[in-house]
């Protein structure tokens, strides 16, 4: 029996996309192979079973190791069509393992479907606007659009396996090094200490970088301190052309809030502001605010909190 | 002596010869282009340079002077052997002679200067020497023609050196068959296409309505064979003149970018072949750099349209999403939240509370739509022009409404960054609004809005009469329905920025000089100003966007305002406002930054 074949690198996505499969093969008596790559995972479960292909390849590696492990066990056994997620990765898993397998692939689609000779779906062009209905005849690549399907919880399937051996990549990997302690992760920041043009000069921001350790947060910036004073380095400047936070905390110091700024902070969760001038903009994009001169709002606020310990 | 007689006759049918060949040429380029040679259109094309001459732009002059001086060199040529018996004709061209030899002499000189500074830029942008040498041949060309027809002009002084110049001039008649003939045909086709006409490159109408299939249309251009033909044929006319280059605000700041090269590159892929890539040779920043100003555009002598070639290809960098995430957080908002910086459109009307502003929800018999534009509406400087306009049209006794939330952005910053889907998308929602509420005349304080309303959406349905603030207001004072005192604002300098989407592509200049010198006492030039107005580099949505730069665009401006000695810049434009506050701000200029608005709402 031909099989439908669903990979993704994230568990969960790879459960949506089983679903999907589920879906497509039902109807044209087909079985659904949920591959693993080097190791089974326990969170990832199948509809039919699961296909775990063997060789120098784990789960996670580059698109380009994923493809073709896949499409080497796929010249074997001669799937019906490989589905994946439309995730970063697994689009371009898909389109490699279509060039090479020399099959059609189609992005993002819902409403998967087959009538035993193609592969359909729907995907939605134009911002939303229109829906496109696309067809490629089988045996075909596709992703499938994340959040189309709801996610399968079956239980144990039955695991065959499939050795390829060693497969080779155009990239290779030298090295994974994390990011250079110095490099600011606003993105990822839970709490952001932001500094503007009230703080009078560089000599300065140590203490407010210091109140950002303390706060167990980063700093950043408004446009003026990176890009015109150059006291920071541009990844810190957080706004319309710069970095966009969600922080659970923004604390906005000596920022006047003009809309270029408070573009790239306004869907944080709290933000509080300090400036000696009430009438700053700043302070109608926070919930809390304190008018005064940061020169000893700061001080008070470090020792407020090495009180609290 | 029967031998000069024999060599003077042999040199005047080769001139006349050569000119056959010239014509020749314009006839198979025209053929080739599909241009109409008609009597009408070289009407239009004078009439068009006479009224560029009131201008007195030193760069067009130079040109003209060039043009003129091949023409009357060739019109002499051929007249030579009856010069003699008609009284005064000798007399008449002589005089003819002296303003042009002065004008080409000037052309001379300026073309070296731009020969010296095109091969800077060249350094700068690192372009491959096989781009170099053929610029460098057309730049020498040029030269060579220009002094060929200063020294033809200067022979006609000097009769007994007729042979001389005949050689000459069959040189420089045959010159121009090879390289101006091209040039002159495309000057005739397009001399008279608005600024502001851009290729719309399929209808979402068509699309939704199932007329056209959407798997199948293209925005952008992947391959030189799929530029529009017309837009081929102007890259192709190029012949590194260089006054776009030396217009070009990108190309001041020092950003990887020159409208001459740009051009030149795609008319230089043509040759590699009809598939060839344009990103072969022209680099992602290099299109992100143009802020659509147009001063390429308009500057360029025969009519080149260098910004069809950014439009087609930054809409093929869209197409394949090659947009980081400024610009893709940019569109995604305008997607989510109809307008470009994710605001709850809901709150648009925020600055019109409690100033007894209706809507058009709740009166729609107003004869004015008030059309306030994204950054007017969310940024807290720029609310401060829709409250002044707002100020003025009450004291004037003009009725007039707003949409409030139901307004979105027109889909300006879609359209420029290169996503035509979006744009229309907009569009089609915008003019399906308006024409509920039947709305016949609409104000604009924001340019691009302007623009976008009264040239583009006609286009999608949307036939309005579209006004602009400065138009409006200065016709209020000029019918006394606003009144400034005497004593206008006396305390401040006041320098004007023209916005391109005004100034450039409308033809709006001169009403914000009227409205200007109405409220301020002392107001004062910059060398650049009206149609020859320098980007505040806001435009082509750079606003939401860094590019590699040496300098800031909207720096040289401000230094530039700052030269006339004015204490404050006034502007037009709610981006240009938000530019120069910031300048001015972080150069610490002492400058302030007024909407010509505000500046007579001050006075009322
Ligand atoms: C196209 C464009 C894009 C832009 N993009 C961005 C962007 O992405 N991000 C960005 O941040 N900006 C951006 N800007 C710049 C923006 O317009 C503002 O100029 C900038 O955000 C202002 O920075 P600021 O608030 O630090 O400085 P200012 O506006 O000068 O404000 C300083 C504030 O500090 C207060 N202050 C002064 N002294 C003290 C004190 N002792 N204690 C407490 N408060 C004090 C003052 O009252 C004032 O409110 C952009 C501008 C343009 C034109
Ligand atoms: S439109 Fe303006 S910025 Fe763009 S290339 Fe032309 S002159 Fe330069
Ligand atoms: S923002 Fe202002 S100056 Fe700049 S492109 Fe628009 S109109 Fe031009």
């Amino acid at each position: 029996m031909k099989s439908v074949w669903v990979y993704s690198e994230s568990d969960s996505v790879s459960n949506e996309v089983a679903a999907a499969a589920a879906e497509v093969a039902k109807g044209a008596g087909l079985d659904v192979q949920v591959i693993e790559l080097g190791e089974a995972r326990q969170g990832v479960s199948s509809p039919g079973g699961k296909l775990l292909i063997k060789g120098s390849v784990r789960n996670g590696d580059s698109a380009g190791a994923a493809s073709s492990a896949i499409a080497k066990a796929a010249a074997e056994l001669q799937p019906a069509a490989v589905l994946l997620g439309a995730t970063r990765t697994g689009r371009e898993i898909a389109s490699r393992l279509a060039a090479k397998l020399r099959v059609g692939c189609m992005a993002e689609i819902t409403k998967v479907a087959t009538d035993g000779t193609a592969l359909s779906g729907e995907r939605s062009v134009f911002a939303g606007k229109v829906v496109a209905r696309v067809s490629c005849p089988l045996p075909a690549v596709a992703t499938v659009k994340v959040g189309a399907y709801p996610r399968l919880t079956a239980g144990s399937a039955s695991v065959s396996e499939k050795e390829v051996g060693v497969v080779t990549d155009q990239v290779k990997v030298l090295s994974r090094e994390k990011k250079t302690a110095g490099a600011v992760d606003l993105k990822s920041a839970k709490v952001i200490v932001s500094a503007g043009r009230g703080v009078k000069k560089k000599e300065d921001l140590p203490m407010l970088e210091e109140l950002a350790k303390e706060m167990h947060g980063a700093l950043g910036c408004s446009r003026p301190l990176s890009s015109d004073l150059g006291w920071l380095p541009e990844e810190h400047h957080i706004g319309l052309t710069g970095v966009t936070v969600k922080p659970d905390l923004y604390l906005a110091i000596g920022i006047s809030g003009q809309l270029q700024h408070v573009a790239g902070m306004k869907d944080s969760k709290v933000v509080a502001s300090i400036n000696t001038d009430k009438d700053a903009p700043m302070f109608q994009a926070s919930d809390y605010g304190i008018i005064g001169d940061l020169y000893l709002v700061v001080p008070a606020l470090r020792k407020a909190l090495a009180a609290r310990g | 002596m029967a031998g000069i007689d024999l060599a003077n006759a042999a040199a005047y049918v080769a001139s006349a010869a050569s000119v056959a060949v010239a014509i020749y040429a314009l006839s198979v380029y025209a053929r080739k282009g599909s241009v109409s040679l008609s009597p009408g259109r070289l009407v239009g094309l004078s009439k068009d340079e006479a009224s560029r001459l009131k201008t007195g732009d030193p760069v067009f002059l130079m040109h003209l002077s060039i043009a003129l001086g091949v023409g009357l060199s060739i019109v002499y040529s051929l007249i030579e052997p009856v010069v003699g018996y008609v009284p005064y004709l000798r007399s008449l061209v002589l005089v003819f002679t002296v303003p042009l030899i002065a004008g080409l002499v000037v052309a001379f000189g300026w073309r070296i200067e731009r020969y010296a500074a095109s091969k800077r830029v060249e350094a700068e942008l690192k372009s491959p020497p096989d781009f170099v040498s053929s610029s460098t041949l057309l730049q020498v060309v040029l030269i060579l023609a220009i002094a060929f027809t200063t020294a033809e002009l200067t022979i006609v002084w000097f009769p007994q050196l007729y042979l001389v110049g005949s050689v000459i001039g069959v040189l420089r008649n045959l010159l121009v068959a090879a390289y101006y003939a091209r040039p002159s045909v495309n000057l005739i086709a397009g001399f008279d296409t608005p600024l502001a006409a851009v290729r719309t490159p399929f209808s979402l109408a068509d699309v939704m309505s199932g007329k056209a299939d959407p798997e199948t249309i293209r925005a952008g251009v992947s391959k030189v064979s799929e530029f529009d033909q017309k837009s081929r044929f102007s890259f192709d006319s190029c012949v590194e003149i260089g006054a776009c280059e030396s217009a070009c605000p990108a190309t001041a700041s020092g950003r990887p970018l020159s409208p001459r090269v740009l051009v030149r590159q795609v008319s230089l892929l043509s040759r590699k072949g009809e598939d060839a890539s344009p990103f072969e040779s022209i680099t992602e920043d290099e299109l992100w750099s143009c802020t659509t100003c147009g001063a390429c555009v308009a500057s360029c002598p025969v009519s080149v349209k260098h910004l069809d070639a950014v439009y087609d290809l930054r809409r093929e960098l869209v197409a394949k999403g090659n947009l980081d995430k400024e610009k893709s957080t940019m569109l995604e908002n305008l997607g989510q939240k109809q307008n470009p910086y994710g605001f709850n459109n809901n709150s648009r009307a925020a600055w019109a509370e409690g100033l007894g502003v209706d809507t058009l929800a709740s009166n729609p018999k107003a004869e004015y739509l008030y059309w306030v534009g994204c950054l007017s509406s969310f940024d807290q400087r720029a609310q401060k022009i829709a409250v002044s306009l707002s100020k003025i049209l009450k004291h004037a006794g003009v009725s007039f409404a707003i949409l409030g939330g139901e307004e979105m952005c027109t889909g300006d910053p879609a359209r420029r960054i290169g996503e035509e889907g979006r744009y229309q998308e907009l569009a089609l929602q915008n003019v399906e609004k308006l024409n509920s509420y039947g709305v016949k005349k609409i104000i604009a304080t924001c340019p691009h809005c302007f623009n976008t309303l009264k040239n583009e959406y006609p286009q999608f349905g949307g036939k309005y009469e579209v006004v602009y603030h400065t138009q409006l207001i200065s016709d209020l004072i000029r019918e006394g329905k606003v009144t400034v005192p005497p004593d206008k604002i006396q305390n401040i300098s006041v320098t004007l920025h023209d916005a391109c989407y005004a100034s450039r592509y409308n033809s709006v200049f001169e009403e914000p000089r009227a409205a200007l010198n109405a409220a301020v006492a002392d107001v004062r030039e910059m060398g650049r100003h009206g149609e020859k107005t320098f980007c505040c580099g806001a435009g082509g949505s750079n606003y939401w966007f860094k590019v590699p730069q040496q300098r800031s665009i909207a720096g040289i401006r401000t230094e530039e305002a700052a030269g006339t000695g004015a204490k404050a810049i006034a502007t037009e434009c709610p981006f240009c406002m938000s530019m120069f506050e910031d300048t001015t701000r972080t150069m610490n200029t002492g400058m302030e930054v007024r909407d010509v608005a505000e500046l007579v709402a001050e006075c009322l």
